[in-house]
């Protein structure tokens, strides 16, 4: 499907997270989902039954009540991750879901996707400085320097590859810093 | 002296000086803008003066008697041209267009017998008056409309002056859409109408740079607190975040609007209730209040005004960064709310010189002002032409900004203040 041309068919069938996305303030984490999902379901049932599971997701449980301005940054995160999954989309685009989060979110953001991904079957194309991360969570790996893909494979495969013990080793291999 | 002081003193001024939005909002601005607004008021003071000066008056004269031609001759003195007429009864010179023939818009009858008692005052009995009668045409013209009727009342002063006090009294009676109302002061009219002489420019003023700070912000805000990047992945028109947008403005706006008014309202209402009203002047019997279509009319008129200014507002914070600086954007519209509505405060659009007239029509934002002075006076063409006018101003701007909406510039777009120019951030810019 071309991007450019088919815009707007593209956009029903994907589901993107900015690095710096941000929430309304002055929405509760609830409201904001449910605005959220609106834009692609039918009914209000459909509506109650996606944001349902968004809250599943991001584990923020009562606190989806409260203003989106009263959350931490690692709870806005969880909170549009689960934004960005809850409508199981064929491709979801995360561009690093856990920067600047402590380990706490970090962990809890990881394994939403990963949960995300072997359960429903959607595809997840997530970018990320951190190779740690990117072991941990990604199927398949392309490297990216300058503008260009200058390795790809599966994590395991890499590594044997280029002989490095974790994958910023192989990152550091390819590039040659290391 | 408090340590460290003097540091943060001369970092905070070397910051706020080269922030090129302070710069231009606290200094250049009012430098350019306080002595256009003194050039705007002195002009339609002078303007008025020399329209009153230059006043040609039109004289039913039923005495002919010596007194009568010495009263004219001192009018003559007064002012520019004086025109005798034959006709006897003013109704009927006013029905019958004589003003407009002579292009004025005051006449004064001098009654049969005039000679007679001024010459019996003078010499026989002091307590013995007389009176001219002057009648002047209102036209809603703003805060100096009874200037010429003044001119008229002090010529008379004079005449009292040279022969003897309270020898002829004037008694003032105003024409409205083209009927005598006897009795009706003038300037009692404009006093009473003074509510909607300044009510009406300054809550137009206000309502619109509320509801244009509304709408920069909300766009602003997507933009500042990185919310807008999410909008425009989402399977949506575009056109609807741009109406959605307005009309939430527009909301908050109108509810604004509404306080604003009963308030100012309130406010008006303490000064009118305090002027002497003894010549049992009603603005609803003299036919001066709108009809229902003037209010729609007028409704019309505030209604797509609003609508073009929310627009703008929204285009040109498209181009700011967040929201201090969709704040300054808008900031450079406001004279353009503000000269045209304090101008014609005080001075009606007809009465200005044909680039001005063409200046301050071409401003969407005059014609809320310009439609409210109309509809008062039954000109329903005048505010009708109007929200022609900007409603088409209007779907230039929302065609505008409804593209910008539908591509991706809308999230890199800025104006950078040298050059002014326009740049979408390239990758290799990207942090």
């Amino acid at each position: 499907m071309d991007v450019v041309r088919k815009a707007d068919e593209v956009r029903k069938i994907i589901t993107y997270l900015p690095e710096e996305a941000g929430v309304y303030r002055n929405l509760s984490g609830w409201e904001y989902l449910e605005f959220m999902a609106r834009f692609r379901t039918e009914n209000r049932d459909e509506t109650r039954g996606v944001v349902k599971e968004a809250a599943e997701i991001c584990g923020l449980g009562d606190r989806l009540k409260d203003k989106a301005k009263t959350y931490s940054k690692g709870m806005k995160r969880r909170l549009l991750v689960a934004r960005a999954l809850m409508t199981k989309p064929k491709l979801a685009i995360l561009d690093e879901p856990t920067s600047g989060l402590d380990v706490m979110h970090s962990y809890h953001v990881r394994a939403i996707i990963r949960r995300y991904v072997k359960e429903h079957g959607v595809t997840v194309l997530l970018s990320s400085h951190n190779m740690l991360e990117v072991e941990h969570i990604c199927g398949k790996v392309a490297l990216v320097n300058k503008g260009k893909i200058v390795a790809e494979g599966e994590p395991q495969e890499l590594k044997h590859k280029y002989e490095g013990e974790n994958l910023e080793d192989v990152f550091a291999k390819v590039v040659g810093f290391a | 002296m408090l340590k460290g002081f003097g540091n943060i003193l001369i970092k905070e001024l070397r910051e706020l000086i080269r922030d090129p939005k302070i710069l231009l909002g606290m200094i250049i601005v009012p430098l350019i803008m306080f002595p256009v607004l003194g050039a705007v008021m002195s002009f339609s003071m002078e303007s008025a003066t020399q329209q009153a000066q230059k006043a040609t008056i039109v004289v039913i004269d039923n005495d002919r008697g010596n007194y009568s031609a010495i009263f004219i001759r001192n009018l003559n003195a007064t002012l520019v041209r004086v025109f005798i007429v034959n006709e006897t009864d003013p109704s009927k010179a006013v029905s019958d267009g004589i003003l407009s023939r002579y292009n004025t818009t005051q006449l004064l009858m001098i009654p049969e017998g005039f000679s007679a008692n001024v010459t019996q005052n003078l010499h026989i009995n002091a307590s013995t008056t007389t009176y001219v009668k002057i009648y002047s045409v209102f036209s809603g013209a703003g805060l100096f409309e009874g200037i010429g009727s003044s001119m008229v009342g002090s010529s008379v002063t004079s005449f009292n002056r040279y022969f003897a006090p309270d020898v002829v009294s004037a008694r003032p009676s105003t024409i409205i859409r083209g009927h005598i109302e006897e009795g009706i002061d003038p300037n009692v009219l404009s006093t009473l109408m003074l509510s909607q002489a300044i009510a009406m420019p300054i809550t137009i003023m206000i309502l619109l740079t509320y509801s244009m700070q509304i709408a920069a912000t909300s766009v602003a805000m997507e933009k500042e607190e990185k919310t807008l990047e999410t909008l425009l992945t989402l399977p949506m028109d575009r056109f609807a975040i741009l109406m959605g947008k307005l009309s939430g403005s527009i909301v908050v706006a109108g509810i604004g609007a509404i306080t604003y008014m009963v308030g100012f309202n309130y406010y008006m209402g303490s000064f009118t209730s305090a002027i002497p009203t003894g010549s049992g002047v009603d603005l609803v019997s003299l036919g001066l209040t709108p009809s229902p279509l003037g209010y729609l009319l007028l409704g019309a008129s505030l209604f797509v005004t609003l609508l073009s200014a929310l627009a703008l507002a929204v285009i040109l914070s498209a181009f700011a960064e967040d929201v201090r600086g969709a704040q300054s954007l808008v900031g450079y519209v406001y004279p353009f709310l503000f000269v045209p509505s304090l101008l014609l405060m005080y001075i009606d659009v007809s009465a200005l010189p044909l680039a001005l007239r063409i200046a301050i029509l071409a401003i969407p934002f005059s014609h809320p002002v310009i439609a409210s002075r109309a509809v008062t006076m039954g000109d329903y063409w005048t505010a009708g032409l109007g929200i022609i006018y900007v409603t088409a101003f209007t779907l230039v701007i929302m065609y505008l900004a409804s593209r910008l909406f539908a591509t991706e510039k809308i999230l890199t777009m800025k104006l950078r203040f040298r050059g002014l120019r326009k740049r979408g951030r390239t990758p290799a810019e990207e942090p």
